[in-house]
């Protein structure tokens, strides 16, 4: 699983890379997923590899953003060809349906897109969705680029370039082995209110607040809420994220990266002062030996993690993570566990 | 006069009076009938048909007869109650009760979403139509003939252990089941995928009122248990323990 075999202190989740080391590797003929500006990913030869673009990472050396370096993760094909799959709105819903009966699934969705918006609403109904082991993430764009460049996924096979297409790889693994995906998330809630939402959106402008219902927008600016920390809800023990992307007081709303749901109860999350120790910190043992990895832009900037470690995992610093569904503010990892 | 291919059709539909068969569009060639039906027109003295009340039509796929689809147009006064009638449908469903019926066994049974097309000629986007209604408490899984085999789990496959090896997953007819789904029994829970689709099947749950729908629920998780055995040991040790 390692996108440098050469070097044996290399982490196992990936590498960043220059363009030069990334083409001898598609050449061997691995298969290959690969996050990197799209400016780059058009350099690329064709071979056994998907991509979603991206400039924001966390390489071996620390959190580095880059438009001239590429981040490898060799996938496992142990067990038969990976088969990569174009998705839209009219077949999105199979992508369980489609992988092996023993595998993994590794899916880039390019942000903003109707297929991005569909995963991220319906992905929790879709047959089989948590019966076999999927990951991905949400290709996007350098900062400075929003609005002007589109978030790109690529299939490495016959060089196609989509901003409206999710792409997945669908890997066989043997028997013996159980890609065991694991999330890491700093954030629990908080002691304050409980926030329910009328609808599934990615906006809102009411919420019961405490079973009140008050504009969400006004009751964040009287309560001094920092939009910075997500929302936060308790799925049978595992907490997911919905982040704030904006809030327009004047307008009375309030935009999200992530849907949020009209069954769960949110709470604000308690503030993490230092996102870097606290990922090392959190991270259990066997996290070391991961083999695919992916973290959150929010992370990235909230916690101000360019140039500094997130413990041994590596991995793109992306527009939106999925373990089974769309998360945000989480990191994502598999581990390879033989059985 | 009457027309004997209406007729005909009223037949084969199981269609009774006062509804009759008012026309229809047989396509051989796309293998799909189109019929329209409204109730027969109410008279009065010396046989003079009285106005028609206000109506609307819904269409529901209805049951095939053979390689033939039949889409039933279906002109029904307001504040009729359709209750019990086969042919007819939900307001918004795709289907009539009786192919829902249908559909709904197969679901019960563990049949996939895309086996179900296949096996009945259904397109996915209505099949997927009617599990999502099901999955929100929006419709019923038997409000026209309930199946009457006995719930029969899935066959283990991918993570669930060897046939010759005793299965330590509990039976689906096991209480327990009901308990974990109603949130009464609480597992420490080291699987994210678990823990993701017992959140879900909660909430749904809270939502289905229609026993038939939420057996097929507890179905689906007994299905996830049987699937991913292997790696649930530590959960399955507490399910044992009740």
């Amino acid at each position: 699983m390692n996108a440098s075999p050469s070097s044996l202190s290399s982490p196992v989740s990936g590498t960043l890379m220059d363009l030069q080391e990334a083409v001898v590797l598609i050449r061997r003929g691995a298969y290959l997923s690969i996050a990197a500006d799209e400016s780059l990913l058009r350099r690329l030869p064709s071979g056994n590899w998907i991509a979603g673009s991206i400039p924001y990472f966390m390489a071996q050396d620390g959190g580095e953003t880059s438009r001239q370096k590429l981040f490898i993760t060799e996938l496992p094909a142990h067990a038969g060809t990976p088969l990569l799959r174009w998705y839209d709105n009219s077949n999105l819903h199979k992508v369980a349906l489609d992988a092996p009966a023993h595998g993994l699934t590794v899916l880039i969705v390019p942000a903003f897109s109707e297929v991005h918006s569909r995963f991220a609403r319906e992905a929790p109904a879709f047959e089989d969705q948590y019966m076999k082991p999927l990951v991905g993430w949400i290709a996007g764009v350098h900062l400075d680029d929003l609005g002007q460049a589109a978030p790109m996924v690529v299939n490495g096979q016959t060089l196609t370039f989509s901003g409206e297409h999710a792409l997945a790889v669908h890997i066989p693994l043997p028997e013996s082995i159980y890609p065991r995906i694991e999330i890491l998330n700093l954030f629990r809630p908080g002691s304050g209110d409980v926030i329910r939402f009328p609808s599934i959106g990615f906006s809102a402008h009411e919420c019961f607040v405490n079973g009140e219902l008050v504009n969400l927008a006004q009751y964040l600016g009287q309560k001094n809420i920092d939009t910075r920390l997500p929302l936060v809800a308790d799925y049978s023990g595992a907490m997911i994220n919905v982040s704030f992307k904006a809030v327009d007081a004047a307008a009375g709303q309030v935009d999200f990266y992530a849907p949020v749901f009209d069954d769960v109860e949110y709470r604000i999350a308690e503030p993490v002062p230092n996102y870097a120790k606290a990922f090392a910190q959190s991270l259990p043992a066997d996290a070391v030996g991961a083999c695919w990895s992916c973290n959150c832009i929010l992370n990235y900037l909230y916690g101000e993690l360019e140039g500094q470690r997130t413990g041994p995992m590596t991995g793109p610093m992306t527009f939106g993570e999925i373990a089974y569904q769309l998360l945000n503010q989480t990191m994502v990892y598999v581990n390879l566990e033989k059985l | 006069m009457i027309n004997i291919d209406n007729a005909l059709l009223r037949q084969l539909l199981l269609i009774e009076r006062p509804w009759e068969v008012r026309q229809y569009r047989l396509d051989v060639r796309k293998r799909r009938c189109d019929v329209w039906i409204a109730q027969e027109p109410e008279r009065g003295w010396f046989g003079r048909p009285k106005s028609a009340p206000v109506s609307e039509t819904a269409v529901w796929q209805h049951l095939a007869i053979g390689q033939i689809r039949f889409h039933l147009h279906v002109n029904i006064p307001m504040g009729f109650d359709s209750k019990g009638i086969g042919w007819m449908g939900e307001s918004g469903m795709p289907f009539t009760r009786a192919l829902a019926a249908r559909v709904f066994a197969l679901f019960s049974e563990g049949i996939s979403l895309q086996s179900v097309c296949g096996l009945l000629d259904l397109n996915l986007q209505d099949v997927w139509n009617y599990r999502f209604a099901l999955d929100t408490g929006r419709a019923g899984g038997a409000d026209f003939e309930a199946p009457t085999r006995p719930a029969v789990p899935v066959p283990a496959v991918s993570l669930a252990v060897p046939a010759s090896v005793a299965s330590a997953v509990p039976d689906i007819t096991d209480p327990v089941w009901l308990r974990l789904l109603g949130g009464e029994l609480k597992l420490d829970i080291k699987v994210l995928s678990l823990k993701l689709m017992l959140a879900k099947l909660r909430s749904q749950m809270d939502l289905i009122q229609d026993e038939e729908v939420r057996l097929m629920k507890l179905k689906e998780l007994h299905r996830y248990f049987v699937k991913n055995e292997r790696v649930l040991i530590h959960e399955l040790n507490q399910l044992r323990l009740g």
